[in-house]
């Protein structure tokens, strides 16, 4: 199991951020969220791939992003163990268990998003 | 309408800028990378411009320079993500108006574009009375940099402004707030970084002594000088002299510093000829040099002389949000230097951190944590093995009226004791936690007595 301090209970997404960043505009929420759909899975699963073959620079790199990108949309809960994985995967002994963790989280989120109206 | 180009390879995260910043009434462009993001602002010579730092081709330090290549005198906030605080040095060197880590809290987005707006109006308004410096080119390696906290960046904001200028500063914090460090940083970042960095730490030595190594002696001057000796402020030539501790000067001393300052000459004790004084002076104190003042024990001259520019370092108590990045930056560290593999944190330990007080700073986060991966049996930082130094906080608390005044040889013999006993009597592990050598070790066990 990944390490308790660097990850929290896989909560749905908190829209706080992007609400007011976008001043409460449903149509700009829409837009945002229907990107994330897009770029967000394969993102994750770039993700599984590179920790499959301990690709330790594209790790680096796409958890690098995925930092911003689900700190954003509000999936924050797996954000401290990608901060992990960005800084000391190599070390990770239980790499395939938060990669695992990370994607389960961001699947829920994306049937969350998905069943928004 | 003033036009904002957004560069950013993330489509989210530009799209988000592009949203919040319409609603204000900008006209928001986009470019997917840097060449692209140059090509915009060639075409459309954009206001301001936003741009991420990593991006693949041309990076955000690349639009930087490119921009400043071209005279375009256009602002630039750039973007980054986890990881990059490193990169606020060389981003505010290159010219970069401001830093901004995302996400970026809306109000913050906000005031820092129109700020950066107003600012390159007013810059557009005034005519250039003195040409401006060339661009530095040089690389700066600042790995060790922990700080996420808004007083860090801007401490960090300012090192990158005043390493560029050959300005005295004077750094002010509480003791292991690392003054050393930022100072090595001042030096090294900036325009001294091929220079020598000279150290003196003033409260360790005797007015007499500490007047012969700051600005050396010559041959018969005083007993035992039986040759020439060249001064730390000769040594450091065009470079940085650090006076650390310099709250510990005498007033005499300080008379003669305050001549150096002045005068930018000196000469050696006891020696007629008058050196040139080129080096850029770094004072660091954790004592309040104003109250000294009033005291009669600084002069206020010398003062105002050394802080042309001020860091104040926060203790860590006020930057405990720092505290998660220091501990994974002093595993690395510590995990090097002792060989050891302790890569996980255990449950607990950064709450039980985040609670203490810290007046040893993050020179005592990093001695807690060492000590704790020194006794972990496994690769988990556990809590067990954390042992903080409750003392000072029961102190603060007032439930410790009546603290045993005790000597320092009393003191030093039971932490020794307390050290060896927590590594079983591990003598090079405890060596390593005192910082001394094995040989200095088993005579002060021999000195104090102790027992296993």
């Amino acid at each position: 199991m990944p390490s308790k301090n660097f990850s929290g209970s896989p909560d749905l997404p908190d829209l706080t951020f992007l609400r007011e960043m976008l001043g409460n505009d449903q149509d700009s929420l829409k837009e945002i969220i229907t990107i994330f759909l897009e770029d967000g899975p394969p993102m994750i699963k770039s993700l599984e791939e590179s920790v499959r073959l301990r690709d330790f620079d594209m790790i680096k790199r796409t958890s690098h992003t995925l930092i911003t990108e689900l700190s954003t949309v509000g999936i924050t809960s797996v954000v401290p163990d990608l901060k992990r994985m960005n800084k000391t995967a190599k070390e990770m002994n239980d790499l395939d268990e938060v990669m695992e963790h990370i994607k389960d989280v961001v699947d829920r989120s994306v049937q969350f998003f998905k069943s928004m109206d | 309408m003033e036009k904002i180009l957004v560069i950013d390879d993330d489509k989210l995260v530009r799209k988000v800028f592009k949203l919040t910043l319409s609603k204000e009434g900008y006209d928001v462009l986009e470019a997917e990378d840097g060449r692209q993001g140059l090509q915009v602002i060639k075409a459309e010579q954009p206001d301001l411009v936003l741009t991420d730092f990593q991006m693949p081709g041309i990076n955000g330090l690349e639009v930087i320079a490119e921009i400043s290549r071209l005279k375009l005198n256009i602002p630039v906030i750039m973007l980054t993500g986890y990881g990059d605080v490193s990169l606020t040095i060389k981003s505010i060197q290159k010219g970069a108006y401001e830093f901004l880590e995302k996400p970026t809290k809306p109000e913050v987005l906000k005031s820092t574009v129109r700020n950066a707006l107003d600012s390159a109006k007013t810059s557009r308004d005034l005519p250039d009375v003195i040409s401006s410096e060339d661009e530095v080119e040089k690389e700066l390696d600042n790995n060790f940099l922990v700080g996420r906290t808004p007083r860090m960046k801007q401490i960090f904001k300012n090192i990158g402004m005043i390493s560029m200028n050959k300005v005295n500063v004077l750094i002010e914090g509480e003791t292991g707030t690392g003054k050393e460090l930022i100072a090595r940083l001042v030096h090294f970042s900036g325009i001294t970084r091929d220079r020598p960095l000279v150290v003196v730490n003033c409260s360790a030595l005797t007015e007499t002594l500490l007047e012969s190594e700051l600005f050396g002696h010559v041959k018969g001057s005083f007993t035992d000088s039986i040759r020439d000796k060249k001064g730390k402020f000769e040594l450091a030539g065009d470079g940085t002299i650090f006076l650390d501790e310099i709250s510990e000067v005498s007033l005499n001393t300080q008379v003669k510093l305050l001549r150096v300052i002045q005068e930018l000459e000196f000469e050696k004790v006891g020696g007629e000829e008058t050196i040139p004084m080129r080096a850029r002076i770094i004072a660091a104190t954790n004592k309040n040099l104003e109250d000294l003042i009033k005291e009669g024990k600084f002069r206020e001259d010398l003062y105002y002389r050394l802080k042309v520019f001020t860091i104040k370092l926060p203790p860590l108590r006020e930057r405990k949000d720092d505290i998660g990045d220091l501990i994974i930056h002093f595993l690395h560290k510590l995990n090097k230097k002792f060989n050891k593999n302790v890569t996980k944190i255990g449950d607990g330990v950064v709450e039980l951190l985040m609670q203490h007080n810290w007046h040893g700073n993050v020179r005592e986060l990093e001695n807690t944590i060492l000590q704790a991966i020194v006794m972990s049996k496994n690769d988990v930082l556990e809590r067990q093995n954390i042992v903080l130094n409750t003392a000072l906080d029961q102190q603060d608390d007032g439930v410790s009226p009546g603290l045993e005044l005790k000597s320092l040889a009393e003191v030093e013999k039971a932490h020794i004791k307390a050290v060896l006993d927590s590594v079983h009597w591990n003598k090079v592990d405890a060596s390593r936690i005192l910082e001394i050598t094995r040989p200095t070790l088993n005579a002060k066990i021999e000195k104090y007595n102790l027992r296993h």
